[in-house]
């Protein structure tokens, strides 16, 4: 089984937020996803930090697009999740419903 | 296809530099770019760029960023930020929490220097509307002011040309080599103009064409004056001002082409000017400058004004050479008419600008640094006081390894935070001291003080307030800074240190002094501190004393000035102008009975008591002079100056009316006509001057001018004021209306009742008598004393509230002190008290600290004050006058109020329990 520690709740929620959006993940959708959904405010700053350790940890795979005008001629870096990572999310999402068990009563929202 | 805004250039390069070696780089400018584009469209191109501007100054500096792999992947270290600007970025945040920490002394701070700064601004903005750009006109720089003086003469700054000089200078510059583009004359006209509504009086000036060019201004609509409508007959036409345009003829284009009647003479609307457009003096009309073969042969009578725009690339200095050499052939050529005189070349606001002014806004400029710098001593006080409470968190920062720099680097920044949070409170406070100051200032007169309508908040001013606000950072924040840092006097390069040669740092904290400071629990010794803090207040009480004096003196002496004798009572009396053209007017005869029909008119509404015709009223926004002999008494010499007197024109009814006594003689009378023996009445002053003892009656005065005529004396007027600037002893000289009736008639009326309710009824009798005739300036005599001392006034009240502040300033300054030094001193005073000490005992004690610094600071203060007071007799034009008991009078309040600020908290100290005291925290 695969240590988990390493992988922090906001890290979970990028890897999330990256699944979600497919062929379409970049850092501007990732970020309007996660304050969308979670309704968290996310720093810039932040969400690169994360996804360059994301990708250091090899979590994460990304690769650039090609050069768009609306970008004044800079291209897209788009992220993938790696085997590695699929894996670790579904390892932490067990392991939260192992815990849970039981606790619907206090879980579930009334 | 339009081209994409991208985001600010100067962010994106920024951020571009930060970023240059990561891999990072180009997914971040692009995601930001695309954002700012979604922000664009979703909400503003404003909104967007302030989006992207944030988010590149914060990315590289966010806490996870900083640290994070994106900006520190590079090697050669170019994309980290500084480590001074990091230092910097910290050590701000550190000062903005510090500063939100203690609401109440950073609330205290602020407002001290908001108020400081907040009047700096306003005067700033005054003075640089006044005195840096008086004219908003393009290019003004390139424009300059031509005209003759007489060096020596009083005249000095007046702009004067006389028609044939003009002329030739023109010629002179009509060659190819000439430094000026084009040259232009003017000449003050004021005009009826009638048909349509109501009949009005328009301020105007008669320009020669080339006016427009010269100023840089091009006819918004319809054309300019062309070449040769400067000609008799030609000279029809007119170009309005957008203001009356709109005004009178509610911006219709169709008005263009018409004719309307100025003066009694149809003139054709050839243009209007652009929007805004007012030169000069708030001009609202522009007709041609026509002169006739005789009157531009005058080389004598200087009264044009004349300007030029300068060639492109040809300097101020090279046009004073080309008209040195003009005017010296024309000296020569002229020796009668121009040997007398040079001929200057100044810029526009050299050569229109308002001398007074000046004077003016430095005096208030300078005070309200001195109120700056009250506020600034106040502030460096509780700052001082603030180190004293925080010694123990700076002795630990020592202890940590903190060298001297840094803690006064912090201590300045914290200083820095506070006066940039007074900022936007102090522009808030000039921009409505700018719209109080602007609301007093008569309309009228407002046209006249140039620059007054560019009176404004703009970015200079915000700048200026920027500025100054760093400038005071250093002032105020340094010497606590220094004070704090150096932990009761030892300083870090201490003998103790130098003798024992270099020290490692980690042993720094065993410095006695910072030892003994964090043992005490940061209570520290505060001797020095505190005797810093009773300089700076007295500092304070020197520098607000002459402050009050001169507050004193210029508020005393306005308010004398208004309130005083005038030499006539000028409540309940009613005034009005009208100005007669002089194509229906122009004989005496019609002017005089016109004169007369009003004044009978007027006499007989309901409610009036006198009425009374004049050339010019008391204090009215005119003056008439001439130049006179006394018969029998030629002058010495051909060149010694012409004698002058004010010249009055007046109705029999005008002494009554105004009841203005007369000391000897007699007053005119009906009898006193056209072809009966001219007669004048001369006032006590012009007596004094000629006949200082003998009998004026029967003497005879030969006054020149256009129509010389010799008058004999029958009477004498007390003196009166005609304007403050001139004083009471202004000789005059009085001349019935039947024997001189002029074109532009005052009239008078002394009411029973409330004299401002008459207008109407006024307004009717005028339309009666002449429909086409508009009557003006409408007021209350004391309104216009009021107006015509408008500059005093506005002096007297800058100067009141500078010295308001002052004092208000010194005085919290005090209090704040006495009150620290009694909390510092509790224990102390315990344990007096529990010696025995009685409460009188310890208010003595601590009331003597205020005196001393009371003695001090108010000795210092008089001799300024005393100083000032001399200076400012001068430059008020008598108005001020030094008076000892005034400043002993101000001595007294201030060192009164200061002794009342210090004995509140010496009350605390002396309800001080002991035993609570001694027991210390």
């Amino acid at each position: 089984m695969q240590a988990f520690s390493s992988l922090g709740e906001f890290e979970q929620l990028v890897l999330l937020a990256v699944l979600q959006l497919g062929d379409e993940a970049y850092a501007v959708p990732v970020r309007d996803l996660i304050v969308g959904r979670t309704g968290r405010s996310v720093a810039r700053g932040a969400l690169y930090t994360a996804l360059e350790r994301l990708e250091a940890k090899d979590l994460l795979a990304s690769r650039m697009g090609d050069p768009l005008p609306e970008r004044g001629g800079r291209a897209r870096r788009y992220f993938t999740v790696t085997p590695e990572g699929l894996a670790l999310l579904r390892d932490a999402r067990a392991a939260v419903a192992n815990l849970s068990q039981g606790l619907e009563s206090l879980l579930e929202r009334p | 296809m339009t081209r994409r805004l991208g985001p600010p250039p100067l962010a994106t390069r920024w951020l571009e530099r930060r970023l240059a070696a990561s891999p990072w780089r180009e997914s971040i400018l692009g995601d930001l770019d695309e954002e700012h584009a979604a922000i664009t469209r979703r909400r503003s191109r404003l909104a967007a760029d302030v989006f992207y501007c944030t988010q590149a100054l914060r990315l590289p500096f966010d806490q996870k960023m900083g640290t994070g792999l994106i900006f520190r992947s590079d090697a050669r270290g170019k994309l980290d930020p500084s480590p001074f600007f990091r230092g910097a970025m910290s050590e701000l945040r550190l000062a903005i929490r510090s500063a939100f920490k203690h609401p109440g002394h950073t609330v205290l701070v602020v407002l001290a220097l908001a108020l400081g700064l907040g009047l700096n601004a306003a005067v700033y903005g005054i003075g640089d509307a006044l005195l840096a750009r008086p004219f908003p006109l393009p290019g003004v720089d390139r424009v300059v002011v031509i005209g003759d003086m007489r060096p020596g003469a009083f005249d000095t700054l007046q702009q004067n040309a006389s028609p044939a000089n003009f002329r030739d200078w023109q010629t002179a510059s009509a060659a190819p080599g000439a430094p000026f583009a084009r040259m232009a004359a003017w000449d003050w006209w004021s005009a009826n103009i009638t048909g349509g509504s109501e009949p009005e009086r328009v301020q105007a000036f008669r320009v020669t064409p080339g006016f427009f060019a010269v100023m840089g201004v091009a006819i918004a609509t319809g054309r300019d004056f062309a070449e040769g409508e400067d000609t008799d007959g030609r000279d029809r036409v007119v170009i309005l001002s957008d203001g009356l345009w709109k005004r009178r003829f509610g911006g219709d284009r169709a008005v263009l082409g018409t004719q309307v009647m100025i003066e009694g003479e149809p003139h054709e609307v050839i243009g209007v000017a652009p929007e805004k457009f007012a030169f000069p003096n708030g001009s609202e009309m522009w007709v041609p400058l026509a002169l006739n073969a005789e009157d531009a042969a005058v080389r004598r009578s200087r009264y044009l004004t004349v300007a030029a725009r300068l060639k492109p690339g040809v300097t101020i200095d090279e046009a004073r050479a080309h008209m040195a050499v003009v005017a010296a052939r024309l000296k020569q050529e002229y020796p009668a008419d121009n040997g007398q005189h040079e001929t200057y070349v100044h810029t526009l606001a050299q050569g229109m600008g308002d001398p007074g002014s000046t004077n003016l806004v430095i005096v208030w400029q300078i005070s309200a640094l001195v109120v700056l710098l009250i506020a600034c001593a106040n502030v460096a006080s509780l700052l001082l006081a603030r180190g004293a409470t925080r010694a123990r968190e700076i002795a630990v920062r020592f202890a940590m390894g903190a060298n001297r720099w840094r803690v006064i680097r912090q201590l300045l920044a914290e200083s820095l935070v506070l006066a940039m949070l007074a900022v936007p409170l102090s522009l808030g406070l000039a921009w409505w001291l700018l719209r109080v100051i602007k609301s007093y200032m008569p309309a009228r007169i407002a046209n006249f003080v140039l620059g007054w309508h560019e009176i404004d908040l703009d970015g200079r001013v915000i700048l200026f307030t920027i500025v100054a606000a760093i400038v005071t950072t250093a002032i105020f924040g340094l010497l606590p800074a220094i004070q704090a840092s150096s932990l009761g006097g030892n300083s870090l390069d201490s003998s103790w240190y130098r003798r024992r040669g270099r020290l490692p740092r980690r042993v720094k904290w065993f410095r006695p002094s910072l030892s003994d400071t964090l043992k005490q629990g940061g209570r520290g010794s505060t001797t020095g501190r505190l005797r810093l803090r009773k300089m700076l207040v007295s500092a304070e009480m020197a520098l607000a004393l002459p402050l009050l004096v001169a507050a004193g003196m210029t508020a005393l002496g306005t308010w004398r000035f208004v309130n005083g004798p005038q030499g006539y009572d000028a409540a309940g009396v009613l005034t009005f102008r009208t100005s007669l053209p002089v194509a229906r007017y122009t004989t005496l005869a019609a002017r005089s009975q016109f004169a007369d029909q009003v004044r009978q008119a007027l006499a007989a509404l309901p409610g009036v008591v006198a009425a009374a015709g004049a050339n010019v009223m008391p204090s009215g926004n005119a003056g008439w002079s001439v130049n006179y002999e006394i018969e029998g008494q030629p002058p010495a010499s051909p060149d010694t100056p012409p004698l002058v007197t004010d010249y009055r024109v007046v109705t029999p009814s005008y002494f009554e009316t105004y009841r203005m006594p007369l000391t000897r003689g007699r007053g005119f009378t009906a009898l006193d006509r056209h072809d009966t023996l001219p007669v004048t009445i001369v006032s006590e002053s012009f007596v004094a001057r000629h006949w200082p003892n003998e009998d004026p009656l029967g003497k005879r005065v030969v006054v020149g001018g256009r129509e010389p005529f010799v008058a004999t004396v029958v009477g004498v007027a007390a003196n009166h004021i005609h304007d403050w600037f001139l004083g009471a002893g202004r000789p005059a000289i009085f001349r019935p209306m039947e024997q001189g009736a002029p074109l532009t008639q005052v009239f008078a009326v002394r009411a029973g009742g409330d004299p401002a309710a008459l207008t109407p009824a006024i307004r009717a009798a005028i339309a009666r008598i002449d429909p086409a005739q508009p009557i003006y300036d409408v007021m209350l005599q004391t309104e216009a004393v009021r107006q015509r001392t408008i500059g005093p006034q506005y002096a007297a009240g800058m100067m009141a509230l500078f010295g308001a502040l002052a004092l208000l300033l010194s005085v919290i300054g005090i209090y704040a002190l006495v009150g620290y030094y009694v909390t510092q001193r509790r224990q102390e005073i315990g344990v007096r008290m529990a010696l025995g000490a009685q409460p009188g005992d310890v208010v003595r004690l601590t009331v003597r600290q205020a005196g001393l610094m009371t003695a001090i600071g108010v000795g210092v203060g008089a001799v300024a004050a005393f100083a000032l007071g001399r200076v400012l007799e001068s430059a008020m034009f008598g108005i001020a006058q030094n008076d000892p008991r005034l400043l002993a009078g101000f001595a007294a309040t201030l060192a009164v109020s200061a002794l009342i600020a210090g004995y509140v908290p010496a009350r605390r100290a002396a309800a001080i329990d002991p035993m609570v005291a001694m027991r210390g925290d």
